[in-house]
């Protein structure tokens, strides 16, 4: 049985994942800072891992590495968001920021490595954003973060691709879930937000996370077998419209 | 006609920049970990310390340019990488762009320029540290433009490939065999060679002339043809 790792499995994403994953007949490794769930008839473990800090992560791969041997693919999903200005930007909040939704890429990657190396056509999977590409006024910590991503996931397919492991990573738009809806629906009331999301999209139209969870597991199998160092934009066509 | 604060002004590119800001008739100032006694203000920082970021370009002034070089490299597999090495390159090459610009005291009609890379780009061995930190620059350009656009301030990023420098030539090995090192790295770019120092700094300076005053949030990459070359 193929295993998968998802982290931020207890977030909207995360759970249409692991959902996703579960479906297709993989064993679930899901992590998130609060305990996550197993989808119901789906085989694995869930473990409570704050991921920014190395002995956290190391520690849960070993958990992982006890009980399954192996990996056949990783996705990163974890991220949190900040709103602040450059020019209002705490250091600590900041610091949080890259250590959350980057150096938790590279920490997963860091122990992942030798765990995907046994696995079968073994693939990860970053969750990058729009975000990566825009002019944002309130939030630059999460574009840099985003952005990053991106060059993680360039760098890693390079140092990876020789030993078999493809590094991708999925770029949503807005996602009916999680803090965007969260954030949306603080700014905005039902009817500004409907109209907002319609225009941003050529689409018309927020993305459901089972949108963005198809296209998590279509790149981690073996259908993208010569895919890799990739950004797949999974956002209803808002980078196109102006 | 005003300052530009430049930080690593004492590096390869950072001092070939003092020079051309200086031609073209502004001041610069070079905040750096070593001093650039050419620079009009020459002030020791590291640009990781918030306390002397804010120290040193309240001692500048009101700019109307800043630019952003300052940056380290550094090698390794992703397995064998230190936590504590991957947290020191996007703390200089990262938040030390983001602190240069909070606290930059910048003029309306002025310009920052961050210092990316064409690593932000391509998939290498060895180097994912980097690779990360560069493309978080670029996001980080592309977010502030947003953010700084209102102020009447651009905010852009140059992407040079391999530059003849002391940083270069560290990265691509021993003294001994730089020479055979510099030719293999000009043949990595369409132009056959590496850029001169002067040749990044020329593209740092026209984004930060009026000559770009209808550019913002772009990427200008001096490559030499590096990302068209297969």
């Amino acid at each position: 049985m193929r295993v998968v790792l998802i982290t931020g499995a207890a977030g909207d994403i995360g759970a249409a994942t692991a959902e996703a994953f579960g479906k297709a007949g993989f064993s679930l490794a899901l992590l998130d800072r609060r305990d996550p769930s197993l989808p119901a008839g789906c085989d694995g473990v869930t473990l409570a891992c704050e991921l920014e800090y190395p002995e956290a992560v190391a520690a849960a791969f070993g958990e992982l590495e006890a009980r399954f041997g192996r990996l056949d693919a990783l996705i990163n999903i974890a991220g949190i968001n900040h709103r602040a200005g450059v020019r209002q930007m705490q250091l600590a909040d900041w610091n949080r920021m890259l250590k959350v939704n980057v150096g938790a890429m590279f920490l997963t990657a860091k122990y992942g490595v030798p765990l995907l190396e046994r696995g079968q056509t073994p693939a990860i999977v970053n969750m990058a954003s729009i975000s990566g590409y825009v002019a944002s006024a309130d939030y630059p910590a999460y574009v840099t973060t985003k952005a990053a991503v991106e060059s993680l996931t360039w760098g890693l397919a390079g140092e990876l691709g020789a030993r078999g492991i493809r590094v991708n990573a999925v770029a949503p738009g807005w996602v009916a879930a999680g803090f965007t809806r969260a954030a949306l629906e603080t700014a905005l009331d039902p009817a500004t937000l409907q109209d907002a999301a319609r225009r941003a999209h050529v689409l018309g139209r927020m993305a459901e996370p089972e949108e963005i969870a198809k296209a998590i597991l279509w790149l981690a199998s073996p259908k993208a077998s010569f895919v890799t160092g990739e950004t797949l934009f999974v956002d209803g066509g808002l980078m196109r419209v102006h | 006609m005003g300052w530009i604060a430049i930080t690593g002004g004492a590096g390869g590119i950072g001092r070939a920049l003092v020079r051309a800001v200086q031609d073209a008739g502004w001041r610069a100032a070079s905040i750096d970990l070593k001093e650039n006694l050419g620079a009009d203000l020459t002030l020791v920082a590291d640009v990781t310390e918030e306390a002397a970021v804010a120290a040193a370009l309240t001692r500048i002034g009101p700019v109307v340019g800043l630019v952003s070089i300052a940056g380290i490299g550094a090698h390794g597999r992703v397995e064998d990488f230190s936590w504590a090495d991957w947290q020191r390159v996007m703390a200089v090459n990262v938040t030390g762009a983001m602190l240069s610009m909070k606290h930059a005291q910048m003029q309306p009609g002025g310009a920052i320029v961050l210092t990316a890379s064409i690593s932000a780009h391509v998939a290498t061995e060895g180097s994912v540290a980097y690779h990360t930190s560069k493309g978080a620059v670029l996001g980080l350009m592309r977010a502030a433009c947003g953010e700084f656009a209102p102020l009447g301030v651009r905010v852009n990023a140059v992407s040079p490939g391999w530059v003849d420098t002391p940083f270069t030539q560290q990265t691509l090995g021993n003294p001994a065999d730089s020479a055979t090192a510099s030719v293999a790295a000009g043949e990595k770019n369409l132009l056959g060679r590496m850029a001169h120092p002067e040749e990044v700094a020329e593209a740092m300076l026209f984004l930060l002339s009026d000559a770009a005053s209808f550019i913002t949030g772009t990427e200008l990459v001096v490559d030499g043809g590096y990302m068209r070359k297969h």
